[in-house]
């Protein structure tokens, strides 16, 4: 609003009537935006080279663009971590194992975020936690029977809050929080998973704490999609958070595609990365990491 | 300032040179001079550790056993990349296969240096030769358990002290006072090297529950002024304690201060008179404590057979937590002015030490596990315009007559402080 109109606006000294007249012109100007584009866009029809041009120049300024510098992005991985042994060809022929338990004396709400979980990991063997041993013991028993990764869900008073994964032999581990967990079967629309070998899309996993973290879901799943399947897991970065998504694609024609989800749906935050098996921290999150909005660690 | 730093992630050593002021982490900030790697044979990857051996060598020890000697080029000679660092020997100690080098000390009076293990195996090998063809001498302290620190005295030559998980520190003597690096030219110099207990520490006393605390060392250094017939020393706990013992008073620590919840890696002495120390932990802390000054009320146990208990505490003078540090540090270096950090989130940081400001910050992409300092002093480009190659000279950071002016200023400051004391009632707490 110009500096005349609201300065004549304070001298109607009436608050009805001050009301009314305040209306009118916001009336006014909404009809004159909705005129305005509708112009723009019959312009646009007859020249679409109109609205590539305006697309091209009027970007608009989000967080993610605005994003702190971050060097460690255009770095390339130095040396060897310790999923050399999946991405450096050991493992031909071999798929992943992967042991899936949860916290002690874990409730419903675990076992039935397992059963989520095992639809779509593959070659996962659920174990039943026992107070008996201890998650460096748990490792080393699946360290001995080939196993590759540990996860362990993590339920508090009756809720899935996180889960960790560890990778075998050696180490790291990863402790994510869980947030919005939908079942299958609550998503509108949603298709019958089978029991193909997904594709996995990685969107976003940037810094060099991010690539540790893409390799992580990398080493998870085997190397050879089975592609007639059709069906594709995404885990999407978006602000540190993690969301991961199941759909089914289908190319109907040449420009055309279509996508079912499949379910589930759920949220991950990276908390903790440490060294070996629960050892020196690498990453924690702290609260005041979040202060300045526009820095991100993934 | 040029550092060396090892690289747990690709098993070589990288080379940094940068000025202060450096910050890779902004994007038109100052970049450093040069990154490179060296020491790319052999490889073995994992927890290494780097001394300057009298200016002449760069020794490396690395898991499982290796050991290389590699040639320190000389500052004043200009050489090319593939000539520096170049390997001239390399060792295979009879170790396991991941045994982890607790501690590489150079003796200069015996001309060699001692590495120690985490499996309670240490060798003492004698670089005079150049053709470095004595045997290592094979050292067992016989504990049967692994330790996790490794010291020399350096006050007083041949006595060492170690301690570990479950193993309370052990001031040994692995060799005479006398004997030195002329040992080795005789027949059985193998038989001067045989460990002497000298003193065994005792634990701390029981808690209020009467519950033994548990022992595991991370970290010895020994004072300075050393008292006659006696040791004194400081321990770091992987418990988060810091332990005092001096051995003209018992066998106990004299002072047990808990610093932590996590466990101590590192452990240095920062000032002259040994007063302040810095210590690094798993999680993300560098803090710098007082030794003289003390906390009596920081820390607060509450029982419920007991009350409330308060226990000193070694003040805390701050944090290095400038510049976001996130992970465990393990490489620490300093010089008494700077101090050096690297650690598992891959970067290198430089304090101030009396500030705790941050001088640079330098992204190198690899876990760090250990640093040596070459030189502490920066570097200025100029850019010679007729030759148009780039000139580097060392600058002199103080002049001679600016820091002789100084010193008076200090000491005037100094008279002005105690006439203050003087004046003031409040009492400070000292030990």
């Amino acid at each position: 609003m110009s500096q005349s109109t609201s300065e004549a606006l304070k001298n109607i000294k009436n608050k009805q009537r001050r009301q009314k007249v305040f209306a009118e012109i916001k009336h006014e100007k909404n009809k004159d935006r909705h005129t305005k584009r509708a112009e723009r866009a019959k312009a646009e029809r007859l020249n679409p080279e109109l609205k590539e041009e305006r697309l091209a120049t009027n970007i608009p300024e989000t967080i993610e663009s605005k994003r702190v510098f971050d060097e460690t992005i255009t770095e390339e991985i130095e040396g060897v971590d310790e999923f050399e042994q999946y991405f450096g060809g050991a493992l031909t022929g071999e798929d992943p194992k992967i042991l899936l338990t949860t916290s002690e004396d874990a409730k419903k709400a675990a076992y039935e975020f397992a059963d989520i979980l095992m639809e779509f990991l593959p070659n996962v063997t659920f174990i039943k936690r026992k107070r008996n041993y201890k998650i460096a013991e748990i490792c080393q028993f699946a360290g001995n029977r080939q196993y590759n990764n540990v996860i362990v869900i993590n339920e508090d008073k009756k809720k899935v809050t996180g889960m960790t994964f560890i990778h075998l032999p050696i180490g790291p581990t990863f402790y994510f929080s869980i947030t919005n967990i939908k079942d299958a079967k609550r998503i509108e629309g949603h298709g019958n998973a089978t029991n193909h070998i997904p594709e996995l899309i990685l969107n976003n996993f940037n810094t060099r704490l991010g690539k540790s973290i893409g390799r992580l879901f990398q080493s998870i799943f085997p190397k050879r999609p089975e592609i007639e399947g059709r069906q594709v897991i995404t885990l999407h970065n978006q602000r540190d958070f993690i969301f991961f998504r199941r759909h089914r694609y289908v190319f109907r024609s040449e420009d055309k595609m279509g996508l079912q989800e499949l379910g589930p749906q759920f949220t991950l935050k990276l908390r903790r990365m440490q060294k070996g098996i629960r050892g020196d921290t690498v990453w924690e999150h702290r609260p005041d990491m979040e202060r300045d909005k526009r820095k991100f660690y993934i | 300032m040029k550092l060396l730093v090892s690289s747990d992630d690709n098993g070589q050593v990288k080379e940094v040179i940068f000025n202060r002021g450096t910050d890779t982490s902004k994007k038109d900030g100052q970049q450093p001079i040069s990154i490179k790697n060296f020491c790319t044979e052999p490889k073995v990857i994992s927890k290494s550790r780097l001394i300057n051996f009298s200016d002449k060598y760069l020794v490396a020890a690395k898991l499982g056993g290796s050991l290389n000697i590699y040639e320190l080029p000389d500052e004043e000679i200009e050489m090319e990349d593939e000539e520096k660092y170049k390997l001239l020997h390399s060792y295979n100690l009879e170790v396991e296969k991941g045994d982890v080098p607790i501690a590489l000390i150079a003796n200069d009076e015996l001309e060699s240096i001692i590495v120690a293990y985490e499996s309670s195996k240490v060798f003492i090998i004698n670089l005079s030769n150049e053709d470095f063809n004595v045997d290592p001498i094979l050292i067992n302290l016989d504990i049967n358990k692994p330790i996790a620190a490794f010291v020399e005295n350096p006050y007083e030559h041949g006595t060492f002290a170690y301690g570990g998980k479950e193993v309370d520190v052990k001031i040994i003597r692995l060799f005479e006072k006398n004997v030195n690096h002329e040992i080795f030219s005789k027949k059985d110099y193998k038989k001067s090297f045989i460990p002497k207990e000298l003193f065994k520490a005792k634990n701390a006393k029981n808690d209020h529950l009467d519950l033994r605390p548990q022992i595991w060392i991370s970290q010895i250094l020994f004072f300075k002024d050393q008292p006659t017939n006696g040791y004194k020393f400081i321990t770091a706990t992987r418990y988060g304690q810091i332990r005092l013992y001096d051995t003209t008073h018992g066998r106990r620590p004299i002072k047990d201060f808990k610093l932590c919840d996590k466990p101590i890696i590192t452990l240095s002495f920062v000032n002259e008179n040994e007063s302040e120390i810095i210590v690094t932990d798993t999680h993300n802390l560098i803090a710098k404590h007082s030794l003289t000054l003390v906390d009596e009320n920081a820390h607060k146990t509450i029982s419920a057979s007991a009350g409330v208990i308060i226990k000193p505490v070694a003040k805390l003078l701050g944090k290095f937590s400038e510049g976001g540090n996130t992970g465990a540090t393990f490489g620490v270096a300093s010089n008494g002015e700077i101090l050096v950090t690297g650690g598992l989130d891959r970067y290198v940081r430089v304090f101030d030490i009396e500030s705790r400001e941050l001088l640079g910050k330098v992204y190198l992409g690899v876990e760090i596990s250990s640093i040596l300092i070459v030189d502490d002093e920066d570097e200025i480009e100029e850019a010679d315009i007729v030759n148009e190659a780039p000139i580097i000279q060392k600058r002199k950071r103080r002049d001679i007559a600016t820091e002789a002016k100084e010193e008076s200023d200090e000491e005037d400051l100094w008279n002005e402080l105690e006439i203050n004391e003087k004046k003031s009632t409040k009492k400070q707490k000292t030990v």
